[in-house]
């Protein structure tokens, strides 16, 4: 039985759009002459997607530096301050939570329009979840995490709001930083809980956890109040995912990451294979989705391609 | 005596033009239009202006920012037989990532880390320059081992690798050494363990060093914890996220010197020297009889380059005070 695929959200820029970007940020043109060049680089993800066969698409992030950034730094009660690093030799500039958060209007909605109004198949909007915005910026205006991650939920509960009703059918949640305190996981639950109620039924609601501790928080992660949850695994031998596994209720779709995505060494579509038939075992097909571990911004293009291909290939 | 000091890590970009140079230089490497040798030049470069850069805040004791540091796992992993790199994980709960060691077997140092680096920071002419290793304690619980090993036995491994490493420093011409295990605030029974391999390194860093044991994201207020066994001539308290040790300032042994950890590296928000010589004005007499460093807590790559320096000025401005006001027996 062949088995769904979709991945994760960023595609690699295209020189054009790094240098479309600089041009922008110096000056030099406006923002419509910006915007076509995104589009053009996110008709080229869908066109690469589609020619691979992946079943649900997503347009690729061409429009965002950084997700947590570009959403919160079009919120009030946001400034973004300098560079800070993340891994290797990745960088991000992180919001600093300055005064009371609140949105002026939609942020993903209309890259989400033209992205399915271009693609052949479903596309998944993403959108950052209201506990990774917290984790990822400096809050300098809430009295605690809570209110403040209580603030960007409600945010965040807008913003699927408007994305369903914009016709998305899958909206995926990204919380990278879950799992990063274990004490903070109720919080995480009841964050979700509330982002998922308006779409509850019209839309299915996905989380992606990027590399979270699954030895350690697995059976909790499993659990989380949403329709599908999409994690990474490839990157550590599928430690802990046996645990995560069996504490998944029976209808929970889950996308189990196949491809290293930090790893520039292409992997072989046998070994695809290996990594998809150890997930059989553990989850039943018609809930296993093939995904890989994560976006695929830092990849070189070819590289990207050479993985998806070998992922999507595996999975049918 | 009373100095400033940096704690370890520093921004390595900030928002100028020649700021960005390594992050520039790193998409041009992925991309093909720049050599490993083009980056490691310019990670050179940029480790001398962080000096450089540290020195301008008049601050005293300053490091290299562990600007070539892959991360504060990995790092070390590259010069040493025995450990793989396995999956992403955090850096405790901050926003930093870095790869898992997986011990493959016994844990051996293959080749020198961070020698090179200390010679090229002592080239800067810093006034007091230390040098930072992980601890080994740390390094062994964040690491996947296989199933059924020694963790213990591990961390002594680890410990001989890096006493190797202290030693040549040590011959590079290092004076101050700061090994970091905040591991020890989150599992205070690892107290006999890290006394036991931390001195071991501390053993090889050379008669009259200044060694520092490093504790943060925590407190050492566990009573148990025997203090007095703990190696080092100075002991590095977090002063921000451990509010539990200012009560150990009352316990800590003769003789002993604090490195204390008052600015918060992990929030933007502005503080000044005189909040935190408020907080330390009830410390006054134990203090004064010890040799003290003041500065952040932890690294300060965790905040943008502007913020970092300012944190670094105002505990440069806080020892200035605290030197003038405070009669210093040490």
């Amino acid at each position: 039985m062949a088995l769904l695929t979709t991945t994760i959200g960023s595609f690699p820029k295209p020189p054009l759009l790094h240098e479309a970007r600089r041009r922008f940020a110096e000056g030099e043109i406006e923002a419509p002459a910006l915007r076509e060049v995104e589009n053009e680089a996110t008709l080229r993800a869908l066109r690469l997607q589609e020619d691979l066969g992946v079943d649900l698409l997503v347009d690729g992030e061409m429009d965002r530096a950084d997700p947590i950034t570009s959403f919160a730094e079009r919120l009030s009660g946001v400034e973004i301050a300098g560079w800070v690093r993340v891994y290797g030799d990745r960088y991000v500039r992180k919001p600093r939570i300055v005064g009371p958060l609140a949105r002026a209007g939609a942020s993903t909605v209309e890259r989400f329009r033209f992205a399915r109004g271009a693609a052949s198949r479903d596309v998944k909007a993403v959108v950052p979840g209201p506990y990774s915005l917290l984790d990822g910026s400096y809050d300098e205006h809430y009295p605690s995490r809570k209110a403040a991650a209580s603030a960007l939920a409600e945010i965040v509960r807008e913003e699927v709001r408007d994305l369903a009703a914009a016709g998305a059918t899958d909206i995926q949640i990204d919380e990278p930083a879950a799992g990063a305190r274990g004490d903070e996981l109720p919080l995480l639950h009841d964050l979700l809980a509330r982002v998922a109620e308006p779409v509850e039924g019209r839309a299915r609601l996905w989380v992606y956890l990027g590399y979270a501790d699954l030895e350690a928080h697995g059976p909790a992660l499993a659990t989380l109040p949403v329709d599908g949850v999409l994690v990474a695994a490839a990157h550590s031998g599928y430690a802990g995912i046996e645990g995560f596994a069996r504490a998944l209720p029976a209808d929970r779709f889950v996308g189990v990451g196949v491809i290293d995505t930090l790893r520039a060494a292409v992997e072989s579509e046998e070994e695809v294979r290996g990594r998809i038939a150890r997930l059989r075992d553990l989850i039943p097909a018609d809930r296993l989705w093939v995904v890989p571990d994560g976006g695929f911004r830092a990849l070189r293009p070819d590289a990207a391609r050479a993985k998806l291909s070998a992922m999507v290939r595996a999975a049918k | 005596m009373i100095r400033s000091a940096s704690h370890s890590s520093y921004p390595r970009i900030g928002d100028g033009a020649w700021d960005q140079q390594l992050r520039r230089t790193a998409r041009e490497r992925d991309r093909g239009l720049a050599s490993d040798a083009d980056y490691r030049a310019i990670e050179d470069e940029v480790a001398s202006l962080v000096v450089a850069e540290q020195a301008r805040a008049f601050v005293d004791v300053v490091t290299d920012g562990l600007v070539r540091w892959s991360g504060p796992f990995s790092h070390f992993c590259r010069g040493w037989d025995g450990v793989a790199l396995d999956g992403l994980a955090r850096w405790f709960e901050t926003g930093l990532y870095d790869r898992t060691p997986a011990v493959t077997g016994p844990v051996r140092r293959r080749e020198p880390v961070v020698v090179r680096d200390a010679r090229l920071a002592l080239d800067v002419r810093p006034k007091h320059y230390k040098a930072i290793l992980p601890g080994p304690v740390t390094l062994a619980h964040a690491a996947r081992v296989p199933e059924g090993a020694d963790r213990a036995a591990v961390a002594g491994e680890i410990a001989e690798a890096l006493a190797a490493e202290a030693a040549e420093l040590a011959e590079a011409g290092v004076t101050m050494l700061q090994v970091d295990e905040p591991v020890l605030c989150r599992r205070p029974e690892t107290a006999e363990l890290v006394a036991r391999c931390v001195g071991r390194v501390f053993g090889a860093a050379g008669v009259g060093a200044t060694t520092i044991l490093s504790t943060y994201f925590g407190d050492l207020s566990n009573p148990a914890l025997d203090l007095a066994a703990l190696p080092g001539t100075h002991l590095g308290l977090d002063m921000v996220h451990g509010a539990g040790n200012w009560p150990v300032l009352t316990r800590l042994p003769e003789g002993r010197g604090v490195h204390l950890g008052l600015f918060d590296a992990r929030t933007v928000r502005p503080e000044t020297a005189e909040e935190a010589f408020e907080r330390i004005v009830p410390y006054r007499e134990i203090l004064m009889a010890r040799d003290v460093m003041v500065g952040p807590q932890c690294g300060l790559e965790l905040i943008p380059r502007d913020q970092a320096f300012d944190k670094l000025l105002q505990a440069r401005y806080l020892k200035e005070r605290l030197e003038r006001e405070w009669r210093w027996r040490s």
